[in-house]
């Protein structure tokens, strides 16, 4: 099992990997990467992942390019030896305010 | 009168909660947390439900339903982490995991529960956590693809292995 250091460096690796791909008209403009505990209690890597706004004045990304992504990142963990869960983790360009913005009282 | 938890009716109530069809605008962040949950839910139950009406074809749907709730969470997910690749499996499951792996649909069930496993913890326990309207209808769609797919493979032999693996993940070696 690859230590914290190695999974770092994965991650790393990874995010260097993925920045700049596009899978179709959804192109991935940041990623940053943490490793810490996942809900099972196992080292895992974490990639935020900043795409593109939906196209269309969609309101989410077409399903079959989400796919693509979570797909090409599997392979890619499988390629680098990877052991421990990787999740994607996505958000748009553009964050609308949400109905519970309201300053802290 | 009984009603159960159909994996529809969930994802039906995490469209909802995620304002889904209703543009611009985004909801309460609370909002889009229990969305996220529910989407994980419908593919949960909708493996246990595929799991028990394979074990008990003939039996009643107040049989399969309390033998439902006998199903653990951890041991879905480690099946799962095997199919993706991860986690050391047992040598008598071995073969069976190969072959549900190169089954490209099934991978993507696998890969949704766990994606969807992660989010919904932190949906529900972490504070830190960032929500939007267009990462949590995402989440969603891959759930209701991901119980489409577990709908399209009944009566097939791969999905067969899966539940069996699912079934017996306590007691494998």
């Amino acid at each position: 099992m690859a230590t914290a250091l190695q999974l770092g460096e994965a991650a790393a690796e990874l995010g260097k990997w993925l920045r700049g791909q596009r899978y179709g008209p959804v192109e991935v403009l940041d990623v940053t990467h943490n490793v810490e505990p996942d809900s099972d209690g196992v080292p895992a890597i974490f990639l935020e992942v900043r795409l593109t706004d939906p196209p269309d004045e969609g309101e989410t990304w077409p399903l079959e390019y989400v796919l693509s992504l979570r797909r090409a990142v599997l392979r890619r963990a499988n390629e680098l030896g990877l052991d421990a869960p990787v999740y994607v983790e996505l958000s748009p360009e553009t964050e609308a305010a949400q109905e519970d913005d309201e300053p802290e009282q | 009168m009984r009603r159960s938890i159909k994996p529809s009716w969930l994802l039906r109530q995490a469209d909802e909660l995620a304002y889904r069809g209703q543009g611009a605008g985004q909801p309460r962040n609370i909002n889009l947390r229990r969305a996220v949950s529910s989407a994980y839910y419908a593919l949960f139950h909708a493996l246990v439900l595929a799991t028990t009406n394979r074990l008990l074809p003939s039996g009643t749907d107040e049989e399969r339903r309390r033998l439902a709730r006998s199903f653990d969470h951890r041991s879905i997910r480690q099946v799962c982490d095997w199919i993706l690749g991860g986690g050391s499996q047992p040598k008598e499951a071995a073969p069976l995991v190969a072959t549900v792996s190169a089954n490209a649909s099934l991978q993507d069930v696998a890969l949704a529960f766990r994606t969807l496993q992660n989010a919904r913890y932190d949906a529900d326990y972490n504070h830190l956590a960032d929500f939007t309207k267009a990462g949590a209808l995402t989440l969603i769609d891959q759930s209701r693809d991901a119980v489409d797919k577990l709908r399209g493979a009944a009566g097939t032999a791969d999905l067969e292995r899966l539940l069996a693996l699912i079934t017996l993940r306590p007691s494998l070696r």
